[in-house]
């Protein structure tokens, strides 16, 4: 419960969604009951502001600093910075949207040449290729602290989601400062407090740039050197500057036995005997790094281009035998647990994914000569069943050509009447027999009624196109059998 | 206060004092207040101003660059397109509320007042009589001119000669 000086304002306030976005969600009437206590204890105002404004201010674009000069092209002709959201007007020329507002809001005519803009039909968005090129800029993070360089598509991202040093409102209700986001807390840090040691009111939010700074005031003997120091630097003015503390010489790790205040030191180091030695064994050292690094490199290059030669021998060896089975395999395994004994863990790795890749390769290779090999197997086997198919519509055509003539000769011995069909009326059945061979036969209306010639039948199915076609041409059968079956 | 204006003024700034513009020398007499600024036009050489130092004030609007800065010469100068009195009002096409535009930089003005002692305009004149001189009588003109040099334009410029009075400097 809010304690009963609690203003009433404070407490209409918790209702207020800008607001309340930086109270922890658990303990929202907690942090609001911490606020207003410290509110009535401290001598803030007691009035609400009534406006805290939003949680992060905008990024302002015209604050940017840039990393690189940036383009005369890019640069707003109003504000002079590199456009943010540009529009392009009739007369050709590009603006920031807020400085062409503005300009026309003075003056409704183009900033650079005067001619009368109307914001509804003379703005048009730019080609993409400018905002392509805005946001590839290099910019600085405006934040004072941070010291982030990114492309300016990215800033925002950064400067609203992950900035540590992007000012937040303060989680107070009663307070509309901002403090940076790592340092905010769920109280407020902006009331003024007297410094510990000074006795300067310092706001708790710059008490560490306070103590470490400005802060003049209670200051402690130095128990050596007997100055005065603030006293919480103490510890590091004994560390590193008091003059009266004992020191060893920097060129102790060498051999320098000196040791001794540090006023005295800092002037034998001038001129320590060592220093000549030390400084060619720190070469030395450095100079040993170096040649490490340098020979980790020359072992790396080594085994990539004995990778690249194993590589290239195994390439041209299945060249001949086509499947390339584990052989390749096997071999890259021993190279690699010579490998891995022998060099570093990187050109270790290096060597592996190497491997990988080329083993992937090889895959690939042998998927595409599988499938080269099936298709044409299925090619193969293919072309004699397409021939197959071919001679049996041919076959099909002259059975169709057989059975027309056969027709037209039973209708023109019916319209003769002549007594040769009487003979062999009394044998159909015998000739049932073969023409059910043929299912393409066309129906007759009356199978009895019709008397049929004897013909050699039997031949033609045996032996097809003898008589009538050659079958090898292909095309002219086909042709055959379409005239056929529209018969 | 963020105004765009604002931020274009220090940059601005920033610019003059990276790349100097010749024949000029710029400063800001109040670092509070950079609506405000000092320049000192050096007489450019083989005209009669030369030797002389003209102190000019520039003075911007709050809304800068929406409207245009108010100049005015703070060293008393013989010239058709400045006033021959106390005020020191220039007559400068670019600077006239019809003609201004955000896109001008205030180096640009300052070099298009360098230009008019260069080459006085005396078609379009402050100072009818000066112009009439320069035009019919120009040993006359540049006898006075160098005269006015030698008494007022010599050594340190004295800036509280001219408070500008804006309302008076912007018109013709």
């Amino acid at each position: 419960m809010p304690p009963p000086n609690t203003p009433d304002d404070v407490l209409s306030d918790q209702g207020d969604s800008n607001t309340l976005t930086f109270i922890e969600p658990d303990q929202p009437s907690e942090t609001e009951t911490t606020a207003a206590m410290r509110t009535a204890r401290t001598t803030e105002p007691q009035t609400a502001p009534s406006q805290r404004g939003p949680v992060i201010l905008p990024l302002d674009y015209q604050i940017l600093d840039y990393a690189d000069t940036v383009d005369e092209t890019l640069l707003c002709p109003v504000c002079r910075t590199a456009f943010h959201s540009p529009i392009i007007t009739s007369c050709g020329h590009t603006f920031c949207a807020t400085c062409i507002n503005r300009a026309l809001e003075v003056q409704p005519t183009c900033p650079i040449d005067r001619k009368p803009i109307n914001k509804t039909i003379d703005f048009h968005q730019p080609p993409l290729i400018i905002k392509e090129q805005l946001d590839r800029l290099k910019v600085k993070c405006p934040n004072k602290g941070c010291d982030q360089i990114c492309s300016r598509e990215h800033l925002e991202g950064h400067y609203e989601h992950r900035c540590e040093y992007t000012q937040v409102l303060c989680p107070s209700l009663r307070c509309d400062k901002r403090i940076a986001r790592r340092y905010l807390t769920t109280e407020c840090m902006h009331h003024q407090e007297p410094c510990e040691y000074c006795g300067e009111s310092v706001a708790e939010v710059d008490l560490a740039d306070h103590y470490d700074y400005v802060c003049t005031g209670a200051s402690s003997r130095c128990e050596w050197c007997e100055a005065a120091v603030v006293h919480h630097r103490l510890e590091k003015h004994i560390q590193e500057d008091c003059p009266e503390t004992e020191v060893d010489c920097k060129w102790f790790p060498i051999g320098c036995k000196v040791s001794d205040k540090r006023f005295k030191v800092v002037e034998h180091e001038q001129d320590c005997p060592y220093e000549i030695i030390g400084r060619l064994v720190r070469e030395r050292t450095e100079d040993r790094k170096l040649i490490d690094s340098l020979v980790d490199r020359i072992n790396a290059l080594e085994n990539q281009a004995n990778d690249r030669h194993d590589r290239r021998a195994r390439r041209s060896h299945r060249d001949f035998l086509l499947p390339p089975s584990s052989m390749g395999l096997n071999g890259a395994a021993d190279d690699l647990e010579s490998l891995r004994s022998s060099s570093s863990p990187e050109s270790y790795m290096l060597a592996r994914f190497e491997r990988l890749e080329m083993r992937m390769e090889d895959l690939t290779k042998q998927l595409q000569e599988l499938d080269a090999y099936q298709s044409s197997f299925v090619l193969q086997q293919l072309y004699p069943i397409n021939n197959q198919l071919v001679e049996l519509a041919s076959k099909v055509g002259v059975l169709n050509m057989h059975t027309t003539w056969l027709m037209n000769m039973q209708r023109l011995q019916q319209r003769t009447g002549s007594t040769v069909n009487l003979s062999n009326s009394n044998m159909p059945s015998a000739n049932d027999s073969p023409r059910q061979d043929f299912g393409t036969r066309p129906e007759f209306p009356d199978r009895q009624a019709f008397p049929i010639v004897n013909l050699p039948l039997r031949g033609l199915v045996d032996e097809p196109g003898s008589q009538y076609f050659r079958a090898d041409d292909r095309r002219s059968s086909i042709g055959r059998d379409m005239n056929a079956s529209r018969l | 206060m963020g105004t765009p204006g604002n931020k274009r003024l220090v940059r601005e700034l920033a610019d003059c004092h990276q790349n100097p513009p010749v024949g000029l020398t710029i400063s800001v007499p109040d670092e509070s207040n950079l609506y405000k600024w000092h320049v000192i036009v050096h007489g450019p050489p083989n005209t009669v101003y030369a030797g002389g130092n003209f102190g000019i004030v520039v003075n911007l609007p709050r809304d800068y660059p929406f409207r245009a800065p108010v100049v005015t010469f703070a060293t008393r100068i013989y010239h058709p397109n400045v006033t021959n009195d106390n005020l020191g009002n220039i007559c400068l096409s670019i600077l006239k509320a019809e003609n201004w535009k955000p896109a001008i930089k205030l180096v640009s003005v300052l070099e298009a007042v360098r230009n008019l002692l260069i080459e006085p305009q005396p078609d379009d004149p402050l100072e009818a009589r000066i112009a009439d001189e320069y035009k019919n009588d120009r040993k006359e003109f540049e006898k006075n001119a160098r005269s006015y040099v030698a008494q007022y334009a010599k050594g340190p410029v004295k800036w509280e000669n001219a408070e500008p009075t804006p309302a008076t400097a912007a018109s013709k």
